[in-house]
């Protein structure tokens, strides 16, 4: 769809997320306890707006961190679905994710679709029914933060397509992309408050997109080398000792995953409930919780071969996923939308930036030692 | 009876991580629990167990019901209020034939200062000395710095603990040190992530030692793994001459000794206390949230079998809960109010109840109403705990028995009841378990090239006291020259081997090192 451009004041922007709000159906970022988390909103004046980003990323909204695929009871041994526990998801607004998240999302989307292998058949029905009900407003950044890098990525700080609204903000008011039919809808909706922009305010845009990737450049000490590390694990030139030395840094905790815009591990267990009514005979739930590459039991196969065995092993599969241009062709986008989160959970300090910078380093050494290129682990 | 929440779905809450002593701050978002950012301890980060806490709260493993069963039947379900004046009226008779001392209270790091508090109370009242927890582990009353000290820190020495693997917040820190440009240096009997050329390596039972001689004015950080090979006593003497800092295991091991929760005058310490139980000796056995089987199955299945009444209160189903005669259930620290003495330093964090316990009582309430029906009295006895001698040195190699055999204490978590009572870290922790059901012993792969012997197969260790065999799993970690067994093992191997001895200075079970040799089981 064509993307197109309108200007919306700042008091018809709050009118617009309070209507929304009373619809109960406006997810926006809220400080609690010191922090920033998205949350369902009452009103728009509980908004933060004085924030880079959160660091629960708003994918769970679109995939849980733990959720019910199916419910089951089990009666003389023979067990039945309970099609009365499906629930339909909400149909939700989220305003205010960030370009990088919301690059995640359609990163989410190509994957869980099935349209990575061409199979829509193979989609995931609970994120799909749940990605169709959500509509997005992401806002674009005006500073880069302490760990951002989605400048380095494509993700962001403003997406050329793969948004519903694309809104930043300005002085008086606020400039909106309106990129998917979706969208559309929404701008239809509330077309008495909006306008279309003028060539005067898109310059204005352009201006100021170009001042937070100049700020970028000039102050942030962090980058994701995505040109030089995507060519070194894409055609796997960096040896298995490299790999080991990361994985030796590595704490296994699964932060990076959790946090990560992009990543999709999970796992599914059966999990009983105890409180189900003993009428009904036992009552399980096949839930779907979060999980990451880099565990050893998400390696596990039955049996007990482990793939991946080492540490070491399974970060080389992470950064693949993260870096390759395998990936970025299956995907249509990298791995990495530059949001930083790995890098402020990391307890072993190998978030991507610095994995980046030390794959960079390889190369740089393998130009001068040929001996390093070609082992592979 | 289902759990009620203090808070609306989707409300974000705070709460303190119930696992290590490090004390981190977490963020419960609709049952996923996330890293505080503005926390001075988690600073956006937690280990597995950490991103994990949140799925405790409904657990299928949580226990909801007090439930009863005479031995050898099947639990019933039974009236709370009813059980605890069965099980006070029950204790009095106890009490008023063969007196106090025939009672054994054992608590826990998993519960409040407050309700620990409490068991010292109820220990006052039945008139026993024996109180203890198998979690107070080694941790001395003083050493506990704050972990800003770790990061000011212009020399750090870390001995016997994988501290990017046990304490992983500890180990960030200790890396930014070094990056920083100061002195850190580990010692160690196995090899040890992230420690790299910095790395100083001994054979078991040597490190003090070891750090004596590199240590030179630095803050010396040391954990349990220590104090389970017997060098609590010495690392408290000699590294306490420097400046040292006790790395604890359990979210309020600290909390242990600030309430006095451990043997009283002339009482028996945890594992005493299982030996004394299986000679009769103890006729009750009250278990507040700790599990004896975990470390010491066989030991504790004699003691529970042996004594009359055995109460168990737990948040989660252990092996203990199973075997017990009374269960109530307990609570997790996010259904408390109350203190923690977690995270840096020694003073406590305040608790906020995230929600109301899920079977309606905790481990204090359950200590509280049974003090109100045996007339609680007032605890006036001095809260120290006495250190006695060192234990027994680690054995050394000999051309007899060649090899040194150790605990591996990083399997710390393997078997703990709440680990296990999550999803990601639970299938995490297990995996050994389920790898090797029964058990293995850790060699250097060298060593098993060196004797011919393969991973997977059967492996005989003995010592000069006895032999085990067990599978043969092969571990890059383990220095050549030694052999390590899972925690799990520690009763099985150590009772073998000869190595299961109690430290006199702490009064804890330990593995001493004993010198062993291999061979094909």
């Amino acid at each position: 769809m064509e993307i197109s451009r309108w200007w919306i004041d700042q008091p018809d922007l709050n009118a617009i997320l309070d209507e929304l709000a009373r619809d109960a159906m406006l997810v926006a970022p809220v400080r609690t306890h010191g922090e920033v988390v998205f949350q369902r909103v009452s009103e728009a004046a509980s908004i933060c707006r004085d924030y880079v980003n959160t660091l629960v990323p708003p994918k769970r909204w679109l995939l849980p961190e733990a959720e019910r695929l199916v419910r089951y009871h089990v009666v003389d041994g023979v067990p039945s679905i309970d099609a009365s526990a499906h629930e339909e998801p909400e149909q939700l607004v989220l305003f205010g994710v960030r370009s990088c998240d919301a690059a995640g999302f359609n990163y989410l989307t190509q994957f869980l679709s099935g349209e990575m292998f061409d199979r829509p058949d193979t989609g995931d029905g609970p994120f799909l029914a749940r990605r169709h009900a959500v509509t997005v407003l992401s806002v674009t950044c005006s500073l880069p933060g302490r760990t951002c890098m989605c400048i380095c990525c494509k993700g962001g700080p403003a997406l050329t397509s793969g948004f519903d609204w694309q809104l930043t903000e300005h002085p008086h008011g606020w400039y909106v992309e309106v990129g998917s039919a979706r969208g559309q809808q929404l701008a239809d909706r509330f077309a008495a408050r909006m306008r279309p922009s003028t060539d005067a305010e898109a310059e204005k845009q352009r201006l100021r997109l170009q001042a937070v990737v100049d700020s970028f450049h000039r102050h942030s000490s962090r980058k994701v080398r995505t040109m030089m590390a995507g060519r070194m694990v894409s055609q796997g030139r960096l040896p298995r000792d490299f790999w080991q030395g990361i994985g030796e840094q590595c704490v296994e905790c699964g932060g990076c995953a959790f946090v990560c815009p992009t990543c999709y591990c999970f796992n599914v267990a059966d999990v009983a409930d105890l409180d189900a009514p003993a009428s009904e005979g036992a009552a399980y739930d096949r839930v779907r919780v979060r999980d990451s590459c880099q565990l050893a039991g998400f390696i596990r196969q039955a049996g007990g071969s482990y793939p991946r065995p080492t540490c070491g092993d399974r970060c080389q599969t992470r950064f693949f996923h993260k870096l390759s241009w395998q990936f970025v062709d299956r995907m249509k986008a990298l791995g990495c939308t530059g949001c930083g989160r790995c890098v402020q959970v990391c307890l072993g300090g190998i978030g991507i930036d610095t994995v980046s910078e030390d794959v960079a380093r390889a190369s740089a050494a393998s130009r001068t030692k040929p001996a390093l290129a070609g082992k592979r682990g | 009876m289902t759990s009620t929440r203090l808070h609306s779905p989707g409300d974000v809450v705070t709460t303190v991580c119930p696992f290590c002593g490090t004390g981190c701050g977490l963020l419960l978002d609709d049952g996923a629990a996330y890293p505080l950012v503005n926390h001075s301890i988690s600073r956006g980060a937690l280990c597995l167990r950490g991103w994990s806490s949140g799925e405790l709260l409904h657990s299928p493993l949580r226990i909801r019901y007090a439930r009863a069963r005479d031995r050898g039947s099947t639990p019933r379900c039974v009236d709370r209020a009813d059980a605890l004046s069965d099980v006070a009226a029950k204790l009095r008779r106890l009490v008023d034939q063969y007196g106090g001392e025939c009672v054994g209270i054992l608590g826990s790091a998993r519960i409040t200062t407050e309700e620990q508090a409490s068991l010292r109370r109820l220990a006052c009242t039945l008139g026993t000395p024996h109180l203890d927890s198998f979690q107070r582990m080694g941790c001395p009353s003083s050493g506990v710095a704050a972990l800003s000290a770790v990061e000011a820190a212009a020399r750090l020495l870390v001995v016997g603990v994988d501290v990017a693997a046990r304490h992983a917040q500890t180990g960030r820190r200790v890396l930014a040190t070094a990056r920083r440009g100061s002195r850190v240096h580990f010692v160690a009997s196995r090899h040890l992530k992230s420690a790299g050329k910095l790395l100083t390596t001994c054979l078991p039972g040597r490190e003090v030692d070891v750090a004596l001689r590199l240590a030179d004015n630095d803050l010396v950080l040391w954990s349990s793994e220590l104090a389970l090979q017997g060098l609590a006593g010495s690392a408290i003497r000699r590294l306490g001459a420097t400046r040292s800092h006790y790395l604890r295991d359990y979210a309020n091991q600290l909390g242990l000794l600030e309430a006095g929760l451990h043997p009283l005058d002339g009482g028996a310490s945890a594992f005493e206390m299982l030996h004394r139980a299986t000679r009769g000796e103890l006729k009750a056995l009250l278990v507040f949230a700790d599990d004896p089987f975990e470390f010491f199955p066989s030991l504790a299945a004699r003691a529970f079998a042996a004594t009359e009444l055995v109460v168990v209160v737990d948040a989660v189903e252990t092996r203990s809960a199973a075997e017990a005669d009374v269960v109530f259930p307990g609570a997790l620290l996010a259904e408390k109010e109350g203190t923690v003495h977690s995270g840096g330093g020694s003073a406590g964090q305040q608790l906020n109840a995230v929600q109301h316990p899920i079977g309606a009582l905790t481990e204090g309430l359950v200590a509280d109403a049974l003090l109100e029906r045996l007339g609680g009295e007032t605890d006036r006895t001095p809260h120290i705990l006495k250190r006695g001698p060192d234990a027994p040195a680690a054995d050394a190699p000999t051309s007899a028995y060649p090899f040194i055999a150790t605990l591996d204490s990083g399997t710390l978590w393997e078997n703990h009841a709440l680990v296990k009572a999550t999803i990601t870290a639970g299938r995490e922790a297990l995996a050994g378990i389920t790898d090797y059901p029964d058990g293995y012993v850790a060699l250097a792969p060298a060593d098993a090239r060196t004797l011919g012997l393969r991973a997977w197969a059967p492996v005989r260790v003995q010592s000069d006291a006895g032999a085990v065999t067990l599978t043969a799993r092969l571990d890059e970690r383990v220095l050549e020259g030694t052999v390590a067994f899972p925690m799990r093992c520690w009763e099985r191997a150590g009772t073998s081997l000869g190595a299961l001895e109690l430290d006199p200075c702490l009064r804890i079970p330990i593995f001493r090192p004993r010198a062993v040799r291999l061979g094909p089981g």
